[in-house]
């Protein structure tokens, strides 16, 4: 490959790889699974290198990448909305989310340093669950396999824990704004 | 709606549990309020960043099969960045196939945590404090026990009561009294009754079984179901019903039952320290002491000392301080303890030091027993950068018989996580950091069996941490496939790295023989 496709590569992966936090949050929030999420961003990332020479450089990759991600969300809805019976959003409810979500986004990086002391903070029994939960292939039902209490009451923990770190990282995002 | 009711809502939704009623409101409260909308963003940002998000692999650059150490470049700085975009999830997560991870509970479905003053209904089978329990009958003819399910329900019996262990969530009450508390995550216990199920939907209720058949069930707090599936019915705090031995037409009484917490502590969960097996305070005047001037405390053979040649694997090498050095008032002692300020031994950094002890009773692996361990250390300083690679605080339990092969080991792994070495490679490391940096609290439990797998706990109390009265619900860590023939006749404290300060070294049979609780007032 010349070397001006190269340095056009690396510049790409560059700033895809900055931004990906905000991207996948942003993906993250309009599907239900995570392995959606992760198939959605595949599809995103090469349409975005296909599409790199129309991005204008000194502006903001993320609302660039943000707009063809929202697209691809759309199309993988649309085959989902074919073959799978779980419940989806509407399109009104997934556009208005869309829509509103620029605000959180800029604050990705900085709820992901809160979070982080947040999470700290949690009892120990929390962070047990919490840990148990998002190792990699975890799921409710494995950690219901492994405590013994049901999956309902690890989903009712969970739902407590997030909002705990919700209203932990506000704060944390409060002070120091 | 609250926001709590939102967040369960929107969690439910995503994990795909909601009916289609209730997702309609979802979808509803989204479109008509803002801060709906704010609330389940929010959410998502938190699943998103806690999710191990792996870095989608780069788009490769048409025509690059030229160029393979610039795709590798890109891999690594994909890896860092993805590293760096993942901390939380880095540190909350173990980071090698080596280490063994599990919250599991062992085949046995509870633990008996408290018991005190009690006849047991079969003196044969007699529970000790902190003993796992098997599924079956257990009972008391007099005294207070309290047994944690393994779904974390506290069960207590009171006077002449017996109960069935069942599963880690439910059990059945045979006869007698007994008082439930099932907090948060413990919902859905279920205790069986002559009349039915009572099903406890948080957070504490009691149950009375009479030798007629006829029972009673009070609520204290919360609400539980009661009745059959077909019939179920919900009862409130404040209520209570008798049923009698046909079990139709219960009628409303007056609550009476103590609280849980109140009936613990009429029971008098006072501290055990007379059952401790070995103690070691430092008592010793402050300065360096040779070795030999170290020997007070309780059930040891000989004072402390170096390794002998047979004990180290270098026999002409030992590296460590000729003296210990004893020191006062340099460690926050938050829990209680007896001239708790005075009299510690410290590790100075950069001297590795290894100190051995013999113990004058041995600690058994290969009967039925349980074993507790605390101390107390304390690091004045961070873990330093510099030092990281040789950075080791641990007890060691060795076996002088097979001095090298059977051992057990607690302390840190990596990134501040506490960890267990059980030898043959085993190695159980938590997902989670322990507190560093301040004063802490490190206790373990060893449940030996004869016949079956041994369970060895580990956890380290941050000095904001407060005790309970009987041993912690959760541990950082719980082993498993430890299988150990041991007899534990040595204990060794192993430093690098870092300072650190030692304290209050206990071993005993059970929590309150080790853990440093507060004394109970004396009766008037």
């Amino acid at each position: 490959m010349p070397d001006d496709d190269l340095q056009r590569h690396d510049e790409f992966m560059e700033l895809f790889l900055e931004n990906q936090p905000r991207i996948y949050s942003y993906v993250r929030s309009l599907v239900f699974q995570q392995a959606d999420a992760d198939d959605i961003m595949q599809e995103t990332a090469s349409v975005l290198w296909r599409k790199f020479d129309q991005f204008e450089p000194g502006t903001q990759f993320d609302r660039w990448a943000i707009k063809t991600a929202y697209f691809q969300v759309r199309k993988f809805r649309q085959a989902k909305a074919r073959e799978s019976k779980r419940l989806q959003f509407s399109d009104d409810v997934v556009a208005l989310l869309s829509e509103c979500s620029e605000e959180i986004l800029d604050t990705t990086e900085e709820a992901a340093a809160a979070l982080e002391q947040c999470v700290t903070k949690l009892p120990l029994k929390d962070r047990l669950i919490v840990a148990a939960r998002f190792e990699a292939g975890g799921t409710n039902r494995k950690v219901s396999q492994q405590t013994g209490k049901s999956e309902s009451a690890i989903s009712r923990t969970l739902s407590r824990i997030y909002g705990s770190l919700m209203n932990c990282v506000s704060l944390e995002l409060n002070r120091h704004s | 709606m609250t926001e709590r009711e939102l967040i369960q809502l929107c969690v439910a939704a995503r994990e795909n549990t909601l009916s289609p009623e209730k997702f309609a409101t979802l979808e509803q409260a989204l479109r008509d309020d803002p801060k709906a909308r704010e609330t389940y963003l929010r959410l998502t940002q938190i699943e998103s960043l806690l999710e191990s998000s792996q870095p989608v692999a780069p788009p490769i650059a048409q025509g690059s099969p030229g160029t393979p150490t610039r795709l590798l470049a890109w891999c690594a700085l994909a890896a860092v960045l993805a590293v760096a975009a993942t901390i939380l999830t880095q540190s909350l997560i173990p980071d090698s196939v080596k280490e063994q991870v599990t919250l599991a509970p062992a085949l046995p479905v509870a633990t008996l945590i408290f018991a005190e003053d009690c006849e047991w209904n079969h003196p044969s089978t007699l529970p000790v404090e902190g003993a796992r329990l098997l599924p079956g009958e257990l009972g008391i003819t007099s005294g207070t026990a309290v047994i944690r399910f393994d779904g974390g329900a506290e069960v207590l019996l009171n006077g002449q009561s017996t109960i069935n262990l069942l599963t880690g969530g439910s059990g059945a009450v045979l006869s007698g009294k007994v008082v439930v508390r099932a907090e948060e995550g413990a919902e859905g216990f279920t205790l069986d009754t002559p009349q039915g199920k009572v099903v406890d939907l948080g957070t504490e209720f009691a149950v009375k079984v009479e030798s007629s058949g006829a029972s009673e069930v009070h609520v204290l707090d919360g609400k539980v179901a009661y009745g059959d599936r077909r019939n179920q019915k919900i009862l409130s705090a404040g209520k209570a019903l008798r049923f009698d031995k046909t079990g139709k037409s219960p009628k409303a009484i007056a609550v009476n039952s103590p609280r849980f917490a109140e009936a613990v502590q009429k029971a008098g969960p006072r501290p055990r320290a007379d059952l401790m097996l070995a103690y070691e305070g430092f008592n010793y005047t402050k300065g360096p002491r040779k070795h030999h001037q170290c020997k007070g405390g309780k059930g040891w053979d000989g004072p402390w000392r170096l390794r002998n040649d047979a004990e180290r694997l270098r026999p002409t090498r030992e590296t460590s301080p000729t003296s210990m050095k004893i020191v006062d008032g340099e460690m926050n002692v938050t829990w209680p303890v007896a001239g708790g300020r005075i009299g510690m031994l410290a590790f100075e950094e950069e001297k590795r030091t290894i100190l051995v002890r013999n113990l004058a009773k041995k600690i058994p692996m290969d009967r039925d027993g349980v074993f507790f361990f605390s101390m107390m250390v304390r690091e004045p300083n961070p873990p330093s950068e510099k030092l990281k690679d040789r950075e080791v605080i641990r007890l060691t339990l060795r076996d002088s018989r097979d001095y090298f092969g059977k051992a057990l080991s607690f302390g840190y792994g990596s990134k501040s996580r506490p960890q267990i070495e059980a030898g043959a490679g085993l190695r159980f490391t938590s997902q989670l950091p322990a507190p560093r940096s301040q004063s802490t609290l490190w206790v373990g439990k060893i449940v030996s069996r004869q016949h079956g797998e041994d369970e060895i706990y580990f956890r380290i109390y941050g000095e904001d941490e407060s005790l309970d009265y009987a041993e912690p619900a959760n541990w950082h860590i719980a082993s498993r496939g430890v299988l150990h023939s041991a007899q534990f006749d040595r204990i060794l404290l192993t430093n690098n790295g870092s300072e650190r300060i030692i304290d209050e070294i206990r071993l005993g049979p059970s929590w309150r023989s080790v853990a440093p609780l507060p004394k109970l007032p004396a009766a008037p």
